[in-house]
């Protein structure tokens, strides 16, 4: 309290007490975000029996907490600042305050009223439609940037579609290079050292480049690109070595491939979770962050920085919402997905999380649920689909028509209730 | 349930698809046994063999049921759902048809031109392609399970159309022997037989036959769910 106190520069007690509020919040919609998402993330390397349920918990709690802490803070800006019209709140940065407490209660009530009923809800559209709604209903649609959002919902269309499409080529070519290849062993050591140093690449590189300011570390781009190239390759000659080593004449030809494949499949869950946590952590501190800025500063600053701890703090929510009701999800899910092998796994993940991570740094916040979805059909696809059923399609767009309307309206309840409480 | 679950189904028909060959290929396997057991006029190994052929088979649609049942949840299937239904209940069919011969070699009598006349012969090399043709039927999933794998690609998909292609020649040779034993049996001379004896002995034919046919049409649905 005492260091919050003097971080925040006031000791007025309503204005300590939204304070506590938000952290509350905040903590809340980690812990739903741990809770639901990041299982889907997971899932996968369990379905394929890569990872136990329990390593699959450890490595997501590291990589989540790495991600949204050395990566997380692009998307955080856009959802603090991006979507709607600030100055318009200059004069009044208290009802901002309560709008952004109101959007993190109401996506997180959504959310947790999704996970129970097993609702394909991203946790970013909630957060998405929460603050558009709030917007809309203080200064109308002039309070938007349409722009942006519209950039945003762009994004939600084209994410999946990537996804897909780089999960299909991926497979495609493992596929043609491996799986059919007349010496499947010369061929998983000529290509599968390739794909973890790619997959070490991207993680260092997401992580450098304009990642480690969070740590007052500024790369430029040459050292960035040429740290992460070394890292992916010391990745690519270790990977190397493992692959020579092993014995693999126990197994099958095919059962031989997608045995190490499994191995690289803990890479990509890793790289999985490590996109999940840059991109996702941003939806419930960066509403947080808002309310510490407006008190901070006491009017509507353009650019403040977010602050570590805070970050920090997103990771270490959604890793307890991962812990203490996500292991179910996972489990569950991780059993019922066996079709999945770790080659097909690893296209999915391998190309979700790449997808994800750009868009991260784009500073655009998409659903990485739904873009993971895209990888899993672009697999699908490549293996030639015979059969579709539209119900799952059909629930994705529901969860999209319904998330938005749902979570601003939710909103907007919670903020007339916050305003009532305040005014007492 | 997640949403990921629900996109590739909670429950893989192809492992069961395996699970219900095994089983209706342990009915197969008892064809000869039985015809065997029938023609040494040993009815308790008769009503032994039957016994198991009812039981495999009630198992076996159990788990075409099973199958059946859940197949609406699986989403992204490689294959279209109505050649897999059509493919299985060819499968079932294989079972099917070992039922319908027990029923009617319980009820066998024998002429006097079956060992002499070659008649025994003729049916055991029936049996024999029929049983042939089923096998190399069963061969097909075991290469399919591995084109599964590795992604519907490669070589396997036209080893598959070859496999197909046998058991086709297998089934023209099964409806040639089919014929000859239905003009041996329209000749039969013993004054002691009995017309109704004859219907039974061309349902214990018929049913062989229509083991070859099934197997055949096993190929033909799995031409279609590998087909480009």
């Amino acid at each position: 309290m005492e260091y919050l106190i003097g971080w925040l520069g006031t000791s007025d007690p309503v204005v300590l007490g939204i304070a506590a509020t938000a952290i509350v919040f905040g903590f809340y919609m980690a812990w739903n975000i741990g809770a639901n998402d990041v299982a889907n993330a997971m899932a996968t390397s369990v379905g394929s029996g890569s990872l136990t349920y329990r390593q699959a918990i450890w490595i997501a709690a590291a990589m989540e907490l790495a991600g949204a802490v050395l990566a997380g803070s692009h998307v955080t800006n856009t959802i603090r600042k991006g979507m709607i019209d600030v100055q318009l709140f200059a004069h009044d940065p208290q009802t901002l305050m309560l709008g952004m407490l109101a959007a993190l209660l109401a996506a997180a009530v959504w959310l947790n009223i999704a996970t129970l009923f097993g609702l394909p809800v991203s946790t970013t559209h909630s957060i998405v439609g929460a603050i558009v709604g709030f917007g809309l209903f203080i200064y109308g649609s002039t309070a938007i940037q349409w722009i942006k959002v519209f950039q945003i919902v762009l994004s939600w269309i084209i994410s999946p579609l990537a996804g897909a499409l780089i999960a299909y080529f991926l497979f495609v070519l493992i596929r043609k290079t491996i799986l059919t290849a007349r010496n499947t062993s010369r061929a998983l050591l000529r290509l599968t050292p390739i794909f973890a140093g790619l997959t070490i690449l991207l993680i260092v590189l997401a992580t450098v480049y304009k990642g480690l300011k969070n740590l007052n570390l500024q790369l430029d781009t040459s050292t960035a690109l040429f740290s992460s190239l070394t890292a992916g390759i010391i990745g690519a000659g270790i990977f190397y070595l493992y692959v020579s080593r092993r014995d693999g004449s126990r197994y099958d030809e095919i059962q031989n491939v997608e045995r190490v494949f499994m191995v690289l499949q803990v890479a990509t869950a890793a790289y999985v979770a490590f996109a999940h946590g840059a991109n996702d952590v941003a939806n419930a501190i960066g509403p947080m962050a808002a309310v510490f800025a407006i008190i901070q500063n006491g009017v509507i600053a353009l650019k403040v920085p977010v602050p570590m701890w805070i970050l920090l703090m997103g990771g270490v929510g959604i890793v307890i919402g991962l812990a203490t009701w996500g292991y179910r999800v996972i489990k569950t899910v991780g059993k019922s997905i066996t079709e999945l092998t770790p080659t097909r796994g690893f296209s999915a993940e391998f190309s979700c999380a790449t997808v994800v991570l750009v868009c991260s740094k784009l500073g655009l916040p998409v659903s990485t649920t739904h873009t993971l979805v895209g990888a899993v059909v672009g697999v699908g696809l490549a293996q030639g689909l015979g059969s579709v059923n539209l119900g799952v399609m059909r629930s994705i767009i529901a969860s999209w028509l319904l998330t938005l309307p749902v979570a601003g309206g939710l909103t907007i309840l919670i903020y007339l209730g916050l305003e009532a409480v305040i005014q007492l | 349930m997640s949403i990921l679950a629900k996109l590739l189904g909670s429950h893989a028909p192809f492992e069961l698809l395996s699970k219900h060959l095994d089983k209706v290929m342990l009915c197969v396997d008892l064809v000869k046994p039985l015809l065997d057991a029938a023609s040494n006029q040993n009815q308790d190994e008769v009503k032994r063999i039957a016994e198991d052929v009812f039981r495999l088979e009630h198992e076996a649609d159990e788990i075409k049921l099973k199958i059946r049942d859940h197949l609406p949840k699986a989403t992204l299937l490689p294959v279209s759902r109505g050649d897999l239904l059509n493919y299985l209940k060819t499968q079932d069919n294989l079972a099917d048809n070992v039922e319908d011969l027990v029923l009617s070699v319980s009820q066998l009598r024998f002429p006097s031109c079956w060992t002499d006349g070659g008649m025994h012969d003729e049916l055991m090399a029936l049996a024999d392609y029929s049983v042939s043709a089923a096998k190399e039927a069963a061969n097909m999933l075991g290469r399919f399970e591995r084109l599964r794998m590795i992604g519907f690609a490669g070589d396997i998909i036209e080893e598959l159309r070859e496999i197909a292609n046998r058991i086709g020649q297998i089934e023209a040779k099964a409806d040639r022997k089919q014929f000859k034993l239905v003009q041996m049996v329209l000749e039969i001379q013993d004054p002691d037989w009995h017309f109704a004896y004859s219907y039974v002995l061309l349902q214990v034919i018929r049913s062989l036959g229509k083991m070859a046919d099934n197997a055949e049409s096993m190929g033909d649905y799995m031409r279609l769910m590998i087909a480009d």
